[in-house]
């Protein structure tokens, strides 16, 4: 019966018991050695081999009648020694906690025969399955050392019926404490406790008592590694091999040390490094380091660090190639609390110095995550982008000093004045700033004026005297040196300039412009409040004509706008510098040498002066210091007395009806009155100089004159001598009265516009008096004939008028010769340094020789150096005229300005007055 | 319960110490009286005959024969003790 058992031992292997003579299984179940106090539990498995739907299976045991049918399983004693100490158990769920508890007996009612199909030759043919078994749970524990067997025989009962069917001998050892070891080690100094046992990698923490298998392995493994550990107790050796010893060879032991280098960041902090030889990971830890221990900036602290894993790489990788990790169960958290703790004070207690602490327990665990480096090779054609340009600019005329010009003086090399379809007005009257409205043909010929000016500059003299003339500094702004790239420097070939279709995209223009499309010039200056832009096409701007105003310091700045919208410019401060030309003084005065012709020292033909005061005058005409035109002739300036006082004026002649001449005088500077200078003084001053005017051109007064009558002018060639005689008969009727102005007025005319070689040298004024203030002449008077030039050869010799009959009243009065005040070469001096001249010398000093441009506003300023009491004389006209009575040395100074405010001054000392 | 029932405990051997040792062939092991002498044959050649004749002798003989031959065995025991590189109860030690 039951031919097909099967017994296995738990699910390791099948113990394969077979049948004796007498049918019954038997065999033996042998435990693993057990530690005394622990239990070593296996389990029993009993199956049956069937058959279901032809396929063998095994199955739980089936009965093999109809009846019920159980296996009894119970313990047998026997002669020899049984340990009851091998006991069958089962769990208890009946509690609040499973409970083990030990089984005398069991029984288990056997798979139920209906789910036999048939039965032949001992195997059983199955309609169902049951594919669990009987299971058995056995157990050894016992205090008493050595081997124990105990016998379980199994029993089938059925129908009241007990058979045995298998006896199953279980076989255990127990395995005590070897007490030999524990003696030798106390004998050299060692101890290994029972209680240490916990201590131990291999030792499971569930066992509540010591696992003496285990202890007495490590207390002979200790005999024989005491020789590594004992002598060394202090030291990392000591302590590495006691851990080794305890079984954690993944340990690593670490050591804190202290940075104590000030000068870093981490300064003051702890660093854990493995202590050599800790382990294989913390060598290859130490191999890393940065820095080298012992050092004289890490300082040991004797405190350490057990260091556990809690992962290991495995060498395979995943997906993304990251290496993959096993995690290591080595500790649980339990474990980590029981057993490296324990180490831990062992350690300290047995191994460490005294002074070094483990002051923590740490897990290491590797943890990889994907850190992409990637890498492009993107090929980037090799260029230089600059934006913008680098502005260069320069001011047109160079290394020269720049001056306020007269701008007619600057046009006229040029431009011709005279020619108003030119653009000579159109310059003249540009005034400030308005040079943007001038088109670009404008500014064209503007550049070229320009240079040619400078080019001609020393050509003329560049005298200027007229008040409020146009001036101006003409300049060129030139920005040219900015655009000066070359093809040499085109980091292109000509061929990359064409397009694909072979269109040259870059042409001359395109390529030295930079795409630069506008140019922009700001002009500021320093003082004046001179501030403009000038905006415009790159062909038109680059080169910028000027004339700026100002003397003063001009800022440049020139700005280019180029295609990509880059403003790129370049400020050059204060790079013009406009200075005014000096105003120049000289001063005339008239001197009369008391000289004979003995003493003279030039010759005859050389001489100057008169008959009886010959002058030795050795100034030539070439040197024309003086203006002939302007200074020398004092019709030019005349001063009137009530302007600035008597001593300023000058001679003037006006209208007068009473006068025997015509006309009448005011009485000059020279008052005898006012005169406070002595006789001695004026040795050198003729009667003539007295008179301070302009020269006396001839004239006489034709009272009356009737038609008919004959006006002769006689008139004698000053060099020649020859006398000519001119005549003209009045054609127009007799004025019917004085009062007739239109009939004198046609008089006058008429001998206006005699054709006659001698009456057309004068002008004929009729004069007419306004009686009652009404603007309308009412009474005429008589007519003026006058020279028309202050000469000779405009004078008469004689002049008279023959009458048609007697009746006629004509008569000529107040025949006046021409005569010359002014300062002429025979009798004046001129100086531009210095001179010394006698009390009550009357002195012009004039500046029109000056090349200060537009010069107005003139302001004298007289000033007696040597006599602080003689207050200073103010005076303001261009020439100073004035008798300098007081004595001394004396500075003039004059402040003038021209069209544009520019204030020039000159001062000199420059005269002495005897 | 049988006369020797659980009485004969000490004499059991470890079954496992002989999968250790079985193909050990080793010299100078010393004597073997356990397995080449019968039960009480070492006292029993050295005791008259005669006395062997009464069963319960012959029962305490068995007894008192395991203790000559403990006493045999002391030094093996004692020079166990001190070499901690053997078992404690060696048997091949002489």
């Amino acid at each position: 019966m039951y031919e097909n058992l099967r017994f296995f031992k738990g699910l390791e292997y099948d113990l394969n018991f077979e049948k004796d003579i007498l049918g019954i299984y038997q065999g033996s179940i042998y435990l693993p050695e057990v530690s005394e106090g622990l239990y070593e539990t296996i389990n029993l498995f009993i199956l049956e081999e069937c058959v279901l739907f032809g396929d063998p299976i095994v199955n739980f045991p089936t009965a093999e009648t109809s009846d019920a049918a159980t296996f009894t399983f119970k313990w047998e004693e026997t002669n020899k020694v049984d340990s009851t100490s091998i006991i069958m158990y089962d769990i208890d769920n009946t509690g609040n906690i499973p409970v083990v508890k030990e089984l005398k007996t069991q029984s288990f009612d056997l798979f139920d025969y209906s789910n036999v199909a048939a039965h032949t030759d001992g195997v059983k043919y199955l309609t169902t399955q049951n594919n669990t078994a009987i299971q058995i749970n056995l157990a050894l524990n016992s205090i008493i050392p050595g081997p124990h067997v105990r016998n379980l025989y199994v029993y089938h009962n059925a129908s009241g019926v007990e058979t045995l069917i298998a006896k199953i001998e279980i076989y255990g050892e127990v395995v005590a404490e070897d007490e030999r070891l524990k003696v030798l080690l106390s004998n050299f100094g060692a101890t290994l406790s029972e209680g240490d046992f916990m201590l131990f990698k291999d030792h499971d923490i569930s066992e509540m008592s010591p696992d003496y298998i285990l202890l007495n392995r490590k207390r002979k493994e200790l005999l024989l590694e005491l020789h590594n550990i004992k002598p060394f107790v202090g030291t990392y050796k000591a302590v590495l091999n006691a851990i080794d010893f305890f079984g954690y060879d993944k340990i690593t032991l670490k050591e804190y040390w202290l940075n104590i280098d000030s000068s870093i960041k981490n300064f003051g902090k702890l660093f854990a490094v493995p202590v050599p030889h800790s382990s294989v990971r913390g060598e290859a830890i130490r191999k890393k380091l940065v820095f080298k221990l012992p050092s004289n900036t890490m300082k040991k602290t004797s405190k350490f660090s057990l260091v556990y894993r809690l992962n290991e790489p495995n060498g395979t990788f995943d997906e993304w190639d990251i290496p993959n990790v096993t995690e290591t169960f080595d500790y649980t958290p339990e474990e980590v609390i029981i057993k490296l703790y324990g180490l831990k004070s062992k350690l300290q207690k047995e191994y460490l110095p005294l002074q070094a602490k483990i002051i923590d327990i740490t897990a290491e665990g590797d943890y990889f995550d994907q850190r992409n480096l990637n890498i492009w090779h993107n090929q980037n054609p090799i260029g230089f982008f600059s934006e913008g340009h680098d502005v260069r600019f320069k001011v047109i005329p160079e290394h020269r000093d720049l001056f306020i010009e007269d701008l007619s003086m600057v046009l006229k090399p040029s431009l011709n004045q005279n020619n108003d379809a030119g653009n000579y007005n159109l310059f003249l009257n540009l005034g400030i700033g308005n040079e943007d409205n001038l088109t670009t043909a404008n500014r064209t010929e503007l550049k070229t004026v320009i240079s040619k000016f400078y080019e001609t500059y020393h050509d003329g003299e560049l005298h200027s005297y007229n008040p409020n003339i146009p001036i101006g500094c003409p300049i060129l702004l030139d920005g040219t040196d900015s655009f000066d790239d070359i093809w040499d420097e085109a980091l292109f070939t000509w061929e990359d300039a064409e397009d694909p279709n072979g269109s040259l995209l870059i042409t001359w223009n395109d390529w030295w412009k930079a795409w630069v499309y506008e140019i922009e010039w700001v002009i500021t200056s320093k003082e004046r409040g001179y501030n403009q832009t000038y905006r415009g096409a790159i062909d038109d701007y680059l080169i910028l004509p000027l004339i700026l105003p100002y003397a003063d310091s001009y800022s440049v700045e020139m700005r280019t706008y180029d295609l990509f919208g880059h403003r790129s410019h370049y400020r050059m401060n204060d790079v013009i510098d406009i200075k005014l030309k000096n105003l120049e003084l000289y001063g005339i005065y008239k001197w009369l040498e008391n000289q004979s012709w003995d003493n003279k020292k030039l010759s005859w033909n050389k001489s100057g002066g008169y008959w009886n005061s010959p002058q030795d005058n050795k100034t030539t005409i070439e040197e024309n210091i003086a203006t002939l035109y302007l200074t020398l002739d004092r019709a030019n300036y005349v001063h009137l007395e009530e302007d600035q006082g008597v001593r300023f004026s000058t001679v003037r002649r006006y209208m007068d009806i009473y006068s025997p001449n015509g006309f009448s005088e005011t009485t000059g500077p020279y008052q005898w009155d006012a005169s406070t200078f002595r006789w001695a003084d004026s040795k050198n001053i003729s009667w003539n100089f007295m008179r301070v005017g302009a020269d006396l051109t001839s004239s006489f007064k034709i009272n009356d004159i009737q038609q008919g009558d004959t006006l002769v002018i006689k008139h004698t060639h000053p060099v020649t001598g020859k006398i000519s005689t001119g005549q003209h008969v009045i054609s127009n009727t007799t004025p019917t009265t004085v009062n007739d102005v239109n009939g004198w007025t046609q008089i006058m005319d008429e001998l206006n516009t005699s054709t006659d070689s001698v009456i057309s040298k004068f002008n004929f004024n009729a004069i007419f008096e306004d009686n009652d203030d009404d603007n309308i002449n009412d009474v005429f008077r008589f007519i003026l004939a006058v020279g028309r030039e202050y000469s000779s050869t405009y004078d008469f010799s004689e002049v008279s008028i023959t009458k048609v009959n007697a009746a006629s009243n004509s008569n000529v009065t107040g025949e006046t010769h021409v005569e010359h005040f002014n300062p002429t070469w025979d009798d004046t001096r001129v100086f531009t340094d210095y001179a010394e001249v006698e009390r009550s010398t009357h002195i012009t000093i004039s500046t029109d020789i000056s090349k200060f441009p537009g010069s107005k506003n003139a302001k004298w300023t007289i000033t007696n150096i040597t006599n602080p009491e003689i207050t200073d004389i103010y005076y303001n006209n261009m020439w100073l005229t004035y008798i300098f009575k007081e004595p001394g040395y004396y500075s003039i100074q004059l402040e003038a300005e021209d069209t544009y405010g520019n204030k020039n001054l000159v001062k000199r000392n420059m005269l002495k007055v005897k | 319960m049988g006369l020797f029932t659980n009485l004969l405990g000490y004499k059991v051997r470890r079954r496992y110490d002989f999968a250790k040792s079985r193909k050990d062939s080793r010299l100078n092991a010393g004597y073997n009286y356990d397995d080449n002498l019968a039960g009480s044959e070492f006292i029993g050649r050295s005791l008259s005959g005669h006395i062997q004749r009464n069963e319960t002798i012959q029962h305490f003989l068995i007894f008192v024969d395991d203790i000559l031959k403990n006493l045999l065995k002391a030094t093996r025991h004692l020079k166990n003790y001190k070499n901690y590189t053997v078992k404690p109860d060696d048997k091949q030690t002489r």
